[in-house]
């Protein structure tokens, strides 16, 4: 208990460290970066110290391994005071604010000040939502569930449904195919991440407001086909992806009537292996969030303007980029897979162990994207203060706070470069940790397992060291 | 009361290697972690520089090569700039702006508060293109 309680204060240290220091990234879907660029001499020694890590771990794991971590956890609401804050009462009130606040941001898209800066919804949208939950879902849990508008919003309709004509069900009822599996979701999230990435209009209010009645319209009518939580399970890009994101944090919802506290990202490989659409939708996840950063690079600009032609559109162009890095992840992982099957020794097919081992990756794009994302987030979230008092930037000022300017010096420069790197050092190791554990489950025998992680260990040195290299080039 | 030894074995066979490991890795990691801590807070000490850059803005580009200013935290900072056209130059995360007519020369005059690296672009009034990738500048402030 006194273990479990010591390891739980540990990771939140190093959780709230992880979260104070990022780098500052930008998003490129709306709002300013002024990170510093990581120097070489710790850039290099990040490197070294994820590979030499990556041995350590490698080394005690021989000495014989253990499935006792996915059975380690402490029910928080053990305590009453966890019971309160969980509580139907609570939830309702978080549930009701959540769906008043997407009503929110759709009537300031449409009908406030048209600039950005001044409108609550990219504020909202691009900041908070995107970067804000993701951030809370991989420390904190699941989120998402809880305050998803489209079901909440969906959920209450049922439930008037139900009181105005009992025994009738909302919906046509259709069975979700299960073939489908998350195919939809993936072409849906590869739609998002055009809008996030490329869309020249992403900042634009009105336009945010226009796509999200759109998806909400799409979401809705796929709910009332095959039933909201067939399509929260199979469709529904942001409940997949940030469910994924979850599985890294320490705490875990239980159904629904426990809270657990549990050593951090066992979560990702508990369960059974991901189905070939799973695997292709963390891979779109892992290279979207890739190739966000890449596109700050100025090496991506000095590829642009060299194979820009004189006829051909800059949105064309970085489509393709973004088309081009999954595609790559893609072939990288499989390749890595197949290599996997000849060292362990047969008896796997490569498509097994994609979906055995694809999710042990996440836990270096989690750390990438703190590291990248947390001086942004402080940065930029601090706009949520004067738009607070003025949503539709009407020149209301509600709270008082309509004249607050950013504190772009919240977080300095040195202290985000080492908390970036520990962030990453620590999404590293326990990413090898994972996948040790997984090939462990796979093969049965400690040296077999070890043997085929020597490719495994390969690829994710590279993807580790790519997002370092990210992180020390200069913004362009 | 169990002695040392003894929690030590019962946790090995309760647990198996899987516990013992795990209290390594953990210690090796709150170690790294004490040892990045360490390094961050110990910072170099300096007293704080006057810096200035004169600089000349030929045709909505920069006149030199060099488009990185690099200064440290705490510096106070002059930029002097002279334009061939009207513009005006929007230093951003400050946000400063300098409106410059032909011939004249202006001044941007800062305390490097906050560290970063901070583009400057130009709102010219007769540009044919957007402010996007194009930063005249860069503004690089490093930490002391």
């Amino acid at each position: 208990m006194r273990q479990i309680l010591k390891t739980a204060l540990r990771c939140g240290l190093v959780a709230a460290i992880g979260i104070a220091t990022a780098q500052p990234a930008s998003a490129h879907a709306f709002g300013a970066r002024y990170d510093l660029p990581v120097p070489l001499a710790l850039y290099l020694a990040g490197a070294g110290i994820a590979v030499a890590l990556s041995f350590v771990v490698a080394t005690v794991f021989l000495r014989g391994g253990s499935d006792a971590p996915s059975r380690l956890g402490f029910n928080l609401f053990n305590w009453r005071s966890a019971r309160l804050l969980g509580g139907p009462g609570v939830r309702w009130l978080v549930k009701f604010a959540s769906a008043a606040l997407f009503i929110l941001i759709i009537a300031t898209g449409l009908f406030g000040d048209q600039d950005p800066y001044k409108n609550l919804a990219p504020t909202m949208v691009w900041i908070i939502w995107w970067v804000g939950v993701a951030y809370v879902s991989a420390l904190f849990g699941n989120l998402w569930a809880l305050v998803n508008p489209w079901s909440v919003l969906f959920a209450a309709a049922e439930r008037m449904n139900c009181a105005l004509r009992p025994g009738r069900r909302l919906g046509f009822g259709l069975c979700y195919p299960p073939w489908l599996g998350v195919w939809p979701a993936c072409l849906l999230f590869l739609a998002f991440a055009w809008a996030e990435l490329v869309w020249p209009a992403r900042a634009e209010p009105s336009s945010l407001a226009v796509i999200i009645l759109i998806y909400s319209a799409v979401t809705w009518g796929a709910m009332l086909l095959f039933g909201r939580t067939a399509w929260l399970g199979g469709g529904e890009p942001f409940s997949i992806a940030f469910g994924l994101i979850s599985r890294f944090a320490p705490f875990e919802a239980r159904s629904g009537r426990e809270w657990y506290l549990r050593p951090p990202a066992v979560g990702l490989i508990a369960g059974p292996a991901a189905s070939r659409s799973l695997t292709v939708f963390v891979l779109l996840l892992l290279a979207t969030v890739a190739f966000d950063g890449f596109k700050e690079t100025s090496a991506w600009v000095s590829l642009e303007t060299s194979l820009r032609g004189a006829g051909s559109p800059g949105i064309l162009l970085v489509t393709l980029g973004l088309l081009a890095f999954p595609l790559v992840f893609l072939a990288c992982f499989l390749v890595t897979c197949r290599l996997i099957a000849l060292t362990g020794g047969g008896g796997r097919t490569t498509l097994e162990l994609a979906g055995r081992f694809v999710t042990t990756l996440v836990p270096i794009a989690i750390a990438y994207h703190l590291a990248h994302y947390l001086s942004f987030l402080l940065i930029n979230g601090q706009l949520l203060i004067p738009l607070a008092s003025d949503p539709f930037g009407f020149g209301w000022d509600l709270f008082g706070t309509a004249d607050y300017r950013a504190d772009i010096a919240i977080v300095g420069a040195r202290f985000a470069w080492y908390a970036a790197l520990v962030a990453i050092i620590l999404g590293h190791i326990i990413a090898v940790s994972l996948a040790h554990a997984v090939a462990l489950k796979t093969y049965g025998d400690s040296w077999i397992a070890m043997r085929s992680q020597y490719p495994m260990l390969l690829l994710m040195v590279g993807y580790t060291i790519a997002g370092l290299w990210i992180l020390a080039q200069p913004l362009v | 009361m169990l002695s040392g030894v003894a929690k030590e074995r019962r946790m090995v066979k309760h647990w198996g290697w899987g516990m013992q490991r795990r209290a390594f890795l953990r210690r090796s990691l709150a170690t790294l972690l004490g040892l990045f801590i360490f390094a961050a807070v110990v910072a170099s000490a300096g007293a704080a520089d006057n810096v200035s850059f004169d600089l000349s803005i030929t045709g909505y580009k920069l006149s030199s090569a060099e488009d990185v200013l690099r200064v440290q935290q705490g510096d106070r900072v002059e930029i002097r700039m002279q334009s061939d056209k009207p513009v005006t130059v929007h230093l951003h995360g400050y946000d400063i702006e300098l409106p410059l007519s032909p011939g004249v020369a202006g001044r941007m005059t800062f305390e490097a508060a906050a560290t970063g690296r901070f583009p400057v672009n130009l709102h010219a009034e007769h540009s044919p293109d957007g402010n996007h990738h194009g930063a005249l500048f860069y503004l690089e402030v490093h930490p002391r």
